[in-house]
């Protein structure tokens, strides 16, 4: 059981509390609440560690209603939203996750309800858990646990520590890309040789099945299984495509987590006097610390 | 008149198209260069533009500028255009580190005001 709180927010009650069942199995504490008022008290409140939030809370009819979105805007700053809707459109994406000039999006992630609860617990899991950036952290600050990491916290120097907190956002961000290319790549080739050995079992199937008719060749059983051989082969590349493409998508949230990170220290750098741009990157990480590390 | 530098990468089929909308876009918003998708390369993002406009049709083509752009230029705008665009690639594209997506307009004002937009 982790001490996590997350807040569901969904006008949908047989939607929220099926897949409230999965988060409290992941072990979180869940909240949850039917409407955007309810949700927006919840949020001003404060104890939330992270929110999903459907798109359309006050009318699942209406286009036009954005509740959702409206409520991301506004607490998205304060803590990683997820946006969960059933009605997915390329504008929403973009709402939701498109960068303003300040490099922020209302929230950290979008996902569609048919893509199912599993990917939900996933996308939570990497945007509260982050183990790639908290082994960078303990390593960089040469800490065992994040005890240790804390007390170096205290007793440290701000910059010295702020430098090493930025070079682990940056060590991390480094890493999940590169493994994020490898992976691609890798569903990309497993996704061609299940194409080839699928249309190779077709073929071959054709093939036989035009021996017997024409030539009357005693094939058919013979051409059958081969057939059917690719076919399997083709379906236990896609499965491994699948797979990939799994990976792929869980190493976004943790990505993109470490990215809104650098870009919040980076953002200090505009405050004038460096003390206080020193003691604002300070407060940042600790709060970031906090989060991930506790 | 705003001084905001712009790079579009684009593919080979869309050039002219690109050619015609660089010189309008040179005339409200200031410098603009035009980079093929296939000659991209680390070298080629050295003048770190403001604004990255991308048109790249084949996905892991796009994909693959993307990722370069992010890494050698981290602190650019990277703009996708596209044709036709669905919930999913507008994700993924946003996921790998693009600003934003827009629809590509055959309104060349249009375009322009949804770069200055974003």
């Amino acid at each position: 059981m982790t001490d996590k709180i997350i807040l569901m927010a969904d006008n949908l009650k047989d939607f929220l509390d099926e897949r409230r069942e999965f988060l409290e199995q992941a072990g979180y504490t869940v909240v949850t609440t039917y409407n955007p008022t309810d949700a927006g008290r919840i949020l001003e409140r404060g104890g939330i560690d992270l929110a999903i939030m459907d798109i359309r809370m006050v009318n699942d009819d209406d286009p036009e209603d954005t509740s959702g979105l409206e409520l991301a805007r506004r607490y998205g700053p304060k803590l990683p939203v997820l946006m969960l809707t059933g009605y997915p459109t390329w504008e929403n994406v973009k709402a939701a996750i498109g960068r303003d000039l300040q490099g922020l999006s209302p929230a950290v992630d979008f996902l569609s309800k048919e893509e199912g609860p599993g990917v939900m617990v996933q996308a939570v899991k990497l945007t509260l858990d982050q183990p790639s950036l908290k082994r960078n952290i303990l390593a960089e600050f040469k800490a065992e646990s994040s005890q240790a990491f804390h007390d170096a916290l205290e007793k440290g120097n701000p910059e010295e520590t702020t430098e090493l907190f930025q070079k682990s956002l940056e060590r991390t961000e480094r890493e999940l890309l590169k493994h994020r290319g490898e992976v691609s790549h890798q569903a990309e080739q497993y996704q061609k040789i299940a194409t080839w050995a699928g249309l190779t079992g077709m073929a071959v199937i054709i093939l036989g099945a035009l021996l017997v008719f024409f030539n009357g060749l005693p094939v058919g059983p013979l051409s059958a299984a081969a057939g059917v051989l690719s076919e399997a082969v083709s379906v236990l590349f896609i499965r491994r495509a699948s797979q990939a493409s799994k990976e792929v998508n869980e190493n976004y949230a943790e990505l993109q987590e470490t990215c809104r990170a650098s870009q919040l220290i980076s953002m200090c750098d505009t405050i004038k006097g460096k003390t206080r741009r020193e003691e604002a990157k300070f407060l940042i990480l600790t709060k970031l610390a906090e989060l991930w590390l506790r | 008149m705003e001084t905001k530098p712009v790079l579009i990468v684009c593919d080979q089929d869309n050039q002219s198209y690109w050619n015609m909308i660089g010189d309008e876009i040179r005339k409200k918003m200031g410098p603009v260069n035009l980079l093929l998708a296939s000659q991209l390369t680390r070298k080629s993002l050295t003048q770190a533009p403001e604004v990255v406009v991308v048109d790249v049709s084949e996905i892991e083509a796009l994909h693959h500028v993307i990722r370069e752009i992010r890494q050698s230029q981290p602190s650019s705008r990277i703009i996708v255009v596209s044709s036709t665009p669905t919930w999913k690639q507008t994700r993924e594209v946003l996921r790998l580190g693009a600003s934003n997506l827009i629809r590509k307009s055959s309104d060349v004002d249009e375009l322009i005001g949804e770069l200055r937009a974003v």
